[in-house]
């Protein structure tokens, strides 16, 4: 398990987190549509930069230079709702990824699974009976991309 | 203090993020129309390859599969350089954005001990958002922070950060360095430099400010000075071997309205341009970057930046008339702006310009009077852009790039795949 990019993963060699750097969360985005109160009537002029329509950005987005879209292929996520085409809103920014649903590489490969940790070990586990976990074995070239933090779907 | 934030091979870094199987790989980036190497993952530099002109070497690693190519794709760079330096902005206080993968800090009043831990933790921060490595050196002055930022980067113990809060115990690395290595040395005042004996970077530092005012310049002059940890303002950055420049900055109040923030920017591609022509430069890709105050945590924050590509150019119409359809494409209202920059990439000598077949500057760049006209028509802009925004982006520049990777941050329809 010795991807050379990125290196720094707190995963030791058998697949444990061996340490976890805090999570600073002081700097969240301020959503200020929620901090003034619903106006009746006209709006005071002063606050009239608040009053826009509701972005969905401010929603899916935590963390704006951490977070990137990947769109989804194969069904093996398809029992927790994410199937083929979806697109997926990925927070790099989280760093606790146990039970998780994570864009892992595995072998040069981007991939989708839930992470799970199991006797030490790193268990990538598909919510699809017909898919099975993947065991990260020492040989495997693993590490975990981003933390998925929602689904959109296209109806 | 002052900290030098460098993302190490960002180029090749950035293919590398999104393409897992170049990882670790010896990838290069070319220039538009896939002319030249611009940039190497650490791996294409083991291999031996240089940066310019693609030679007989580079195409014999490409066929026999060694050596995997990407042509310049400015949309991903100019995204994952402003996700850098949010991150950056976010920990680290006064940063300065210096190019598309520099920026400066202030460190000052942190002791050395709390300096190494704050690197730590934003070298840290910065992979975990983007992907990115950077390296970290911090000085007395910005030319010691770079020296400091070099060692960053080549000694393996130091894990990327690199303090170096005594000015003289940086005597022995000057003594190993080239003047030409200095922040701001270019190849001409460098052999200058041998001439007088001055060979390595120590006997620069070392040399008589005023006889080197007198023989080179003032400008010289200063990095002497910033050599021995005086600290100068007005440092000029170093022109001639940059990849690309960058311009912008707060605005004194914050701005609203599109056409308030037009003439800022307007100022800033004047100044960019102006730059690219002092040493005959042209460029073929911008960046335009927009946000709020993130300080304010009170307002709704929003930081965009959108990126256009056009035939090599030094144009100042042209350029401006980009920067301009970027911005459009980045604002939106409802948003206190607070500052506003362009990102010139892909920097070339003007004579190095592939003739297009868009051709129609001749005869009307680089005049004082353009500077003037352009100043003129800023009052009534809009109608400018809508005049001249046809001109740009030709399509034979796109044919050229044969290996670019998808735009993956910048466009729905390219987003990267992940198997599930």
């Amino acid at each position: 398990m010795n991807n050379p990019n990125p290196p720094s993963l707190p995963l030791k060699s058998d697949g444990s987190i061996s340490k976890i750097w805090f999570a600073d969360d002081s700097q969240g985005i301020e959503l200020p549509f929620y901090d003034t109160k619903v106006q009746a009537g006209f709006p005071s002029p002063a606050e009239d930069h608040l009053e826009q329509r509701l972005d969905l950005n401010t929603l899916v987005i935590e963390n704006p230079s951490a977070t990137f879209f990947v769109r989804v292929a194969g069904e093996s996520m398809k029992d927790i709702g994410i199937t083929d085409g979806d697109i997926l809103v990925v927070d790099r920014s989280i760093e606790s990824w146990e039970n998780r649903i994570v864009v892992a590489v595995i072998d040069s490969e981007f991939t989708i699974k839930r992470f799970t940790t199991q006797n030490e070990t790193v268990v990538l586990e598909a919510e699809n009976p017909d898919y099975p976990a993947i065991k990260i074995t020492p040989e495997m070239d693993f590490s975990v991309w981003g933390v998925v933090s929602w689904t959109l779907k296209k109806l | 203090m002052i900290a030098l934030i460098d993302c190490n091979n960002f180029y090749a870094s950035c293919e590398q993020v999104f393409q897992p199987q170049l990882a670790g790989k010896p990838l290069v980036v070319l220039s538009n129309n896939d002319g030249n190497v611009i940039a190497r993952s650490s791996e294409a530099k083991k291999l031996g390859i240089g940066m310019g002109v693609l030679t007989g070497s580079v195409h014999g690693f490409v066929r026999s599969h060694e050596l995997q190519i990407r042509s310049s794709n400015y949309a991903l760079y100019g995204d994952m350089s402003s996700r850098v330096m949010e991150t950056l902005e976010e920990l680290l206080p006064n940063v300065e954005r210096y190019s598309i993968d520099e920026a400066f800090a202030d460190l000052s009043g942190l002791s050395r001990a709390r300096m190494l831990e704050l690197c730590q933790h934003v070298r840290h921060r910065v992979q975990r958002h983007t992907g990115l490595q950077v390296s970290i050196g911090v000085a007395q002055t910005k030319t010691l922070a770079k020296v400091a930022n070099r060692l960053a980067k080549r000694r393996p113990e130091l894990s990327g950060v690199c303090i170096g809060t005594e000015t003289e115990s940086f005597g022995r690395i000057l003594e190993q360095m080239e003047t030409g290595d200095v922040w701001g040395i270019g190849r001409k005042i460098s052999r200058k430099l041998t001439g007088f004996g001055i060979h390595n970077a120590k006997q620069l530092r070392d040399a008589d400010p005023v006889w080197i005012k007198k023989q080179f310049s003032v400008v010289l002059m200063r990095t002497v000075l910033e050599l021995r940890g005086e600290s100068c303002l007005k440092l000029e950055e170093p022109e001639e071997s940059r990849k690309s420049l960058m311009c912008g900055r707060s605005f004194g109040k914050p701005l609203k309205e599109l056409e308030d923030i037009r003439p800022a920017l307007t100022h800033f591609v004047q100044n960019a341009v102006t730059r690219l022509w002092k040493y005959k430069q042209a460029t073929s890709a911008l960046t335009v970057y927009l946000s709020t105050n993130r300080f304010r945590k009170n307002i709704a924050q929003r930081s965009v930046s959108a990126s256009v590509e056009l035939s090599t150019t030094d144009n100042l119409i042209l350029l401006n008339a980009a920067a301009q359809r970027a911005l459009e494409q980045t604002f939106e209202s409802g948003f206190e702006y607070h500052k506003v920059g362009v990102l010139l990439h892909d920097l070339v000598a003007v004579k190095n310009i592939p003739a297009s077949l868009f051709e129609t500057e001749s005869g009307i760049k680089n005049s004082p009077e353009l500077m003037w006209a352009v100043r003129k028509i800023n009052a009534k802009f809009g109608r400018y852009t809508v005049a001249s925004a046809s001109v740009s982006g030709s399509s034979d520049w796109r044919a050229r790039s044969k290996f670019r990777s998808p735009a993956f941050t910048t466009c729905w329809n390219e987003l990267p795949l992940v198997q599930a």
